[in-house]
Order: structure tokens, then sequence, then C-alpha cells
């Protein structure tokens, strides 16, 4: 009975740690199918996480918190835009310049409010629904969970069909894979990649709260620490797709917890290699090592209406 | 004389600097101080006293060493972001050389350490190098996931095979002395690696701007295709960006561990890999401009302390000021350049 509970506590932990990363990687996925690289998932992340710490601190209500991260994260994915699609800056530089501000200003302004506090803030809890979550294992993981939890399961179904079955999908692939022939085809380019980096921000930043009112509880520095990166080898591993995509989250996520154990237990077995394998993984599965992994052909390219041949 | 036209590439740089030092001034007000006490307070330190100095040049030289890779592959349109993995690599080779070589003398002992840790960055460099000229795999990915690869191994190793025996935290048994590098300002922190960047920077800049290498190398960068009319081998040449790239990065760690450590430890870089791309960025690929941004923000680092303590402001604003110069920087090249375009 012991050792049942104790893997479904694993799952559990496997479960949360999977989530933050869950939402970024969603986040990526609109915007990388869209045809924009996005490395400042990472400073999405943060924006979220400070963001909803910031107004729950301030307001103590953490539902407050999670609208104010979705705008953050918003705006955060409207400068991206406005610098890789309007400027035309390189995504990558772009990208660059979002995280290295977020984490500046960020861990600038943490000081000034929080002042080193560590006072828990008030967190989401749990929604149990009645009946379902008696179930052995399941009922855990899938019925006593918090509203990130199901609002994330939602937008993945949701995403998958937006993606394969309306022409907002269809778009967004035209568009990450071949803009000319969007752009001749009527559809405007850039007005489809701002939708779809906005949307990305908006995702990323609920991870980012996810961490701050859930996970954690408060608000550290670069609380982010590279998960942004950990989603973008988790978009790969999974082939740009979202539900690909969410597995090879969760599969991160074990990888986590497992880790997580080891330390916990002192058990003598590097947990650095388990730390290493999302990225190992990604790049085996870039070199089609892992099952041939190919991104969306236009992505990282800027586009204007100029280059149309 | 000085054209105008000559005078337009440094104008956006320091236009950026100057705007994020402004919004850098209102986050100092709200954070209840005064923006020119605290300015004056952090530039004085770094640039004017002889210990703030001295901690100055300490910080430039792996932002320099670092921005240089970047540069060289950057020039072969080649985006290189494993910066600070192979800064941890090139940390790893030196330090293997420290440890276990040992009564031979400063003279040899020096070079052979420097060349293996230029070896190990330049092998971290080569992995994506040759990704992506034989497979064609996006550079800028394989290089971002190298980083946290190369981060967990020198964490495991210094967790476990090299630990130091009884140390209280995780980090190896001092190097011997004979790969020490030398300490230039006495009583500071300052070591021999900033004249060695320096010398480097020297070298890259003969090499890129007057040897025929140098023009291989932009040829590629500027039009793959015409370079392979040319008969110039474009993989070869993308492999030999990144495996140099990661060389110098690899320097830059070396010299963490020779200079200013004298160990390998966990943390070998707090972000000058990161750092270096927007250094290489902003310096607009020219070497000179390398050499002055990386000091400028050596300076910003190494004086953030002394302003935290006498004007409470928090440290951190630092970086907010680097990153909004990244940003600032991005937009005024992309509107010089859109204003070109509108000119032809």
């Amino acid at each position: 009975m012991n050792n049942f509970n104790l893997f479904s506590d694993y799952l559990v932990a496997s479960l949360h740690l999977s989530i933050p990363l869950a939402f970024a990687a969603l986040g990526g996925f609109y915007s990388e199918r869209s045809g924009v690289l996005n490395i400042a998932l990472e400073g999405m992340l943060l924006t979220g996480a400070f963001t909803s710490a910031t107004i729950t601190f301030y307001t103590s209500n953490p539902w407050l918190g999670i609208v104010a991260a979705v705008i953050a994260g918003g705006l955060v994915g409207l400068l991206h835009a406005f610098l890789s699609v309007t400027l035309r800056v390189d995504q990558l530089v772009s990208g660059l310049a979002i995280n290295l501000v977020a984490s500046g200003i960020t861990s600038f302004l943490a000081r000034l409010i929080f002042n080193g506090s560590t006072q828990r803030l008030p967190g989401i809890e749990a929604i149990i629904i009645p009946g379902l979550s008696q179930i052995p294992i399941i009922g855990i993981l899938l019925f006593q969970q918090d509203i990130f939890v199901y609002l994330l399961l939602m937008l993945i179904m949701l995403t998958t069909y937006i993606l394969f079955y309306t022409s907002f999908g269809l778009t967004l692939r035209a568009v990450g894979e071949y803009p000319p022939a969007a752009d001749t085809a009527g559809l405007s380019v850039p007005s489809v990649r701002y939708c779809a980096v906005i949307m990305s921000g908006c995702l990323a930043s609920l991870g980012g709260a996810y961490l701050t009112l859930v996970q954690i509880r408060f608000f550290v520095e670069g609380m982010s620490a590279g998960k942004g990166f950990i989603a973008i080898a988790a978009l790969i591993f999974g082939k740009w797709h979202p539900v690909g995509s969410a597995l090879a989250c969760l599969l991160f996520g074990a990888t986590e917890a497992l880790q997580l154990q080891i330390q916990a237990f002192g058990a003598n077995i590097p947990y650095q290699f388990l730390l290493m394998l999302p990225y190992i993984i990604a790049i085996l599965a870039l070199v089609g090592l892992a099952g041939k992994s190919i991104p969306p052909k236009a992505l990282g390219i800027r586009y204007s209406q100029g280059d149309r041949h | 004389m000085i054209t105008p036209n000559k005078l337009l590439p440094i104008i956006s740089p320091l236009i950026a600097i100057t705007l994020s030092l402004l919004v850098g001034a209102i986050l100092i007000l709200l954070a209840g101080a005064n923006p020119i006490v605290a300015y004056t307070t952090l530039f004085q330190e770094s640039l004017s006293t002889y210990f703030g100095l001295g901690n100055t040049l300490t910080k430039m030289t792996p932002l320099l060493f670092t921005s240089l890779g970047v540069l060289v592959s950057l020039r072969a349109g080649q985006f290189n972001i494993g910066g600070e993995g192979q800064i941890y690599l090139g940390a790893l080779g030196s330090s293997l050389i420290g440890l276990y070589i040992q009564g031979i003398p400063a003279l040899i002992h020096i070079p052979l350490a420097l060349l293996m840790g230029f070896i190990f960055g330049a092998f971290w460099g080569l992995i994506p190098g040759y990704l992506k000229a034989i497979k064609g795999v996006n550079e800028v990915i394989t290089t971002l996931l190298l980083n946290y690869i190369a981060i967990n191994l020198i964490s495991y190793l210094v967790q476990n095979p090299l630990k130091a025996p009884a140390a209280p935290s995780p980090y190896s048994p001092l190097i011997a002395k004979t790969a020490q590098l030398p300490i230039i300002l006495p009583g500071s922190l300052a070591h021999g690696g900033i004249i060695l960047a320096l010398i480097t920077a020297g070298i890259l800049w003969v090499v890129l701007v007057r040897s025929p290498l140098g023009y291989q190398i932009n040829v590629v960068g500027f039009n793959p295709i015409a370079a392979r009319y040319a008969k110039i081998s474009v993989e070869r040449t993308i492999m030999l960006v990144m495996g140099l790239g990661g060389g110098l990065a690899g320097l830059a760690g070396a010299c963490e561990v020779m200079g200013l450590k004298y160990r390998l430890f966990e943390q070998v870089s707090p972000g000058y890999g990161f750092d270096a791309i927007a250094i290489a960025f902003l310096s607009r690929g020219n070497v000179l401009g390398i050499v002055l941004t990386s000091l400028f923000f050596a300076a910003l680092r190494s004086g953030a302390n002394v302003m935290q303590r006498s004007t409470s402001v928090p440290s951190t604003v630092v970086y907010a000021i680097q990153g909004l110069t990244v940003l600032f920087i991005a937009i005024a090249l992309a509107l010089e350049y859109r204003g070109k375009e509108i000119k032809n």
C-alpha cells in the first residue's frame, strides 16, 4: 500500500511539474506554427509569474492575478510580434531581448515590491469532483486538480481541433509553412502572426501564474529557471503538434519529479543526467534519431509582401 | 574626415544606450533614489577606483572572449547562442590540465591549459556546426539546447568525480599553481586573462578584416550561393566558424578557472553566454565595438553592488538596463535598415 501511495504521489508530482511546461509549449506552438521563432517563452513565463504574484500580493485575489498575468503575457507577445513582424527584427534577437528585459525588470521590481518577503500568497485550491475523484490514481490525477489543469486539458483539445479542423488552423499552418502562398490567397500574414504570437504570450504567462499561484506560492527571482527552454525542447520532441508536445512535457515533468525524488532521498544516482534528458532527446529528435522532427518551414524567417516572387 | 555616413553605425548604439539609461533612471526613481547619484556611484566605482577597475576588467574578460566567439559565427551568418555551454566546457578542459598535470613550468602549463579550454569549447561548438553543415539542423536551437547539457554535465562532475575531498559545496580541488594566470593589478582581482582577450580581439580583427579567411567567412555570411560559385566550401566554413566561436568561448571559461577561481565550480558563468550575444549584436559585428561594449556591460555589473550598498537601489537594475539596451538597439537597427530600404 505504501509503495502504491508513493507511486501515485510520484505521478501527481510529475503532472504538476509538467503543467507550466505544457502551457509554455502550447504558447510556443501557436507562435512557431505561424513561423515566428519564440525563444521569449522563458521571459513570458517569468512575466506571468511576476504579474500574478504582484497583483495577488496587493489584492489578495489570485483570480485577478491570473487575469493580470494573461494580459501582461499578451502584451509581451504583442511586443515580440511588433519587433519581429512589423519592425522585422531578427526573431532570435527579439526573443533574446525580451528574455533579458523580463529577467532584469522582474528581479528589480520584485526586490522593491516583495522586499525579500517569502510570505505565502493566497493560492488557487484544487477542485474536487465528487465521486470520480475517488477512483484510484486516475481520480487524483484527473479529478482532484486545480483550474489550471482542467483549463490546460481543454486548451490542448481545442488547439488540436483548431489546427486541423478549422479555417484558422489551415491559415496558421499556411503562414508558417509557406507565407507567399498564404499571401497570394489574400490572407494577411502579419495579422495571423500577430494573433498567434499574442496568444503565445497569454498561454506561456498562464504557465508562470501556475508557478506562483499553485506551485511555489511566492515569487522568486528567475523562477522560470529554464522552463521556457524545456518547453521549446518539448515542442521539438512533440513535432510541433499540440498533443505530442503535451506528452513530451509530461515526460519531462516526470524526469524532473524523479530527479527531485533522487535528491530528496539522497540516493547516490547522478540526477544531473535526468536534468539533461529533455535537451538530449530534443537534439536527437532534430537529428532524426528519435523520430524525425521537422520545424515549420518558414520558422524564423522574416516575411514582407515584397518577398513574394 | 569623418562623414555622417561613417558616424551612423555609432549613433544607433549610442541612442540605444542613452535611452536604456534613461529608463533605468526611472526605475531608480521608483526605488526612491536619485538617478544621477546612483549612476555616478556606479561608474565611479567601476571605472575610476583601483579595486573597482580590477573588478570590471575581471568581468570584461569572459564577456569579451565569448562575444568574439559569437561575432566569428555571426560573420558567416551563424547564430551561436551556445556560448554559455561552451564556457562551461572550456572551464572543464583547462581544469583537467590544471588538476592532473603537475610539476611542469608555468610557461608550458598555462598555454597547455588554455589550449585544452579552447579545444573543449571548440568541440562543443563543432557539434551544432556539424549538425548545421551536414544535416541541415538549425543551429539556433541546437546551440541553445547544448547549453543546458553542458551546465548539468559540469554540475555532475564537480559533485562527484572531481569534487574536492571534504568540500562543503561542490567544487574541485585547486589547480596547480603553475596553471594559474598572474594577477596584473596587485591587490585586485584583475588577472592576465584580460590581456589575452584583448590580444585575441586584435588578432581576430586582422583575420576577419585583412585575411583571405576573413573574406571567405564574410562571403559565406552574405551570400552562400555566391560562395559556392567562388569554390568556397560553405559546409567547411560553417564548421570552422562554429568551432572557432566555441573555442573562443571556451577560453572565457578557461580564464575564469585559471585567473579567478583556480578551481572548477558549479556556476562558471552567470549568463555571460547570453550577454555575449547582446554585445556582439550591439556592436554590429565590429571588433572595436565589441571591446567597448564588453567594457560597458562589465562596468555595469561590477559597479552594481557598490551602488546598491550606498543608494539602496537593487543591483538588479543593471540587468534591466542591459536588457533594455538590447531591445532599443534592435529597434534602432530595424528602423535604420528600413530607412535604407526606402531610400533605395
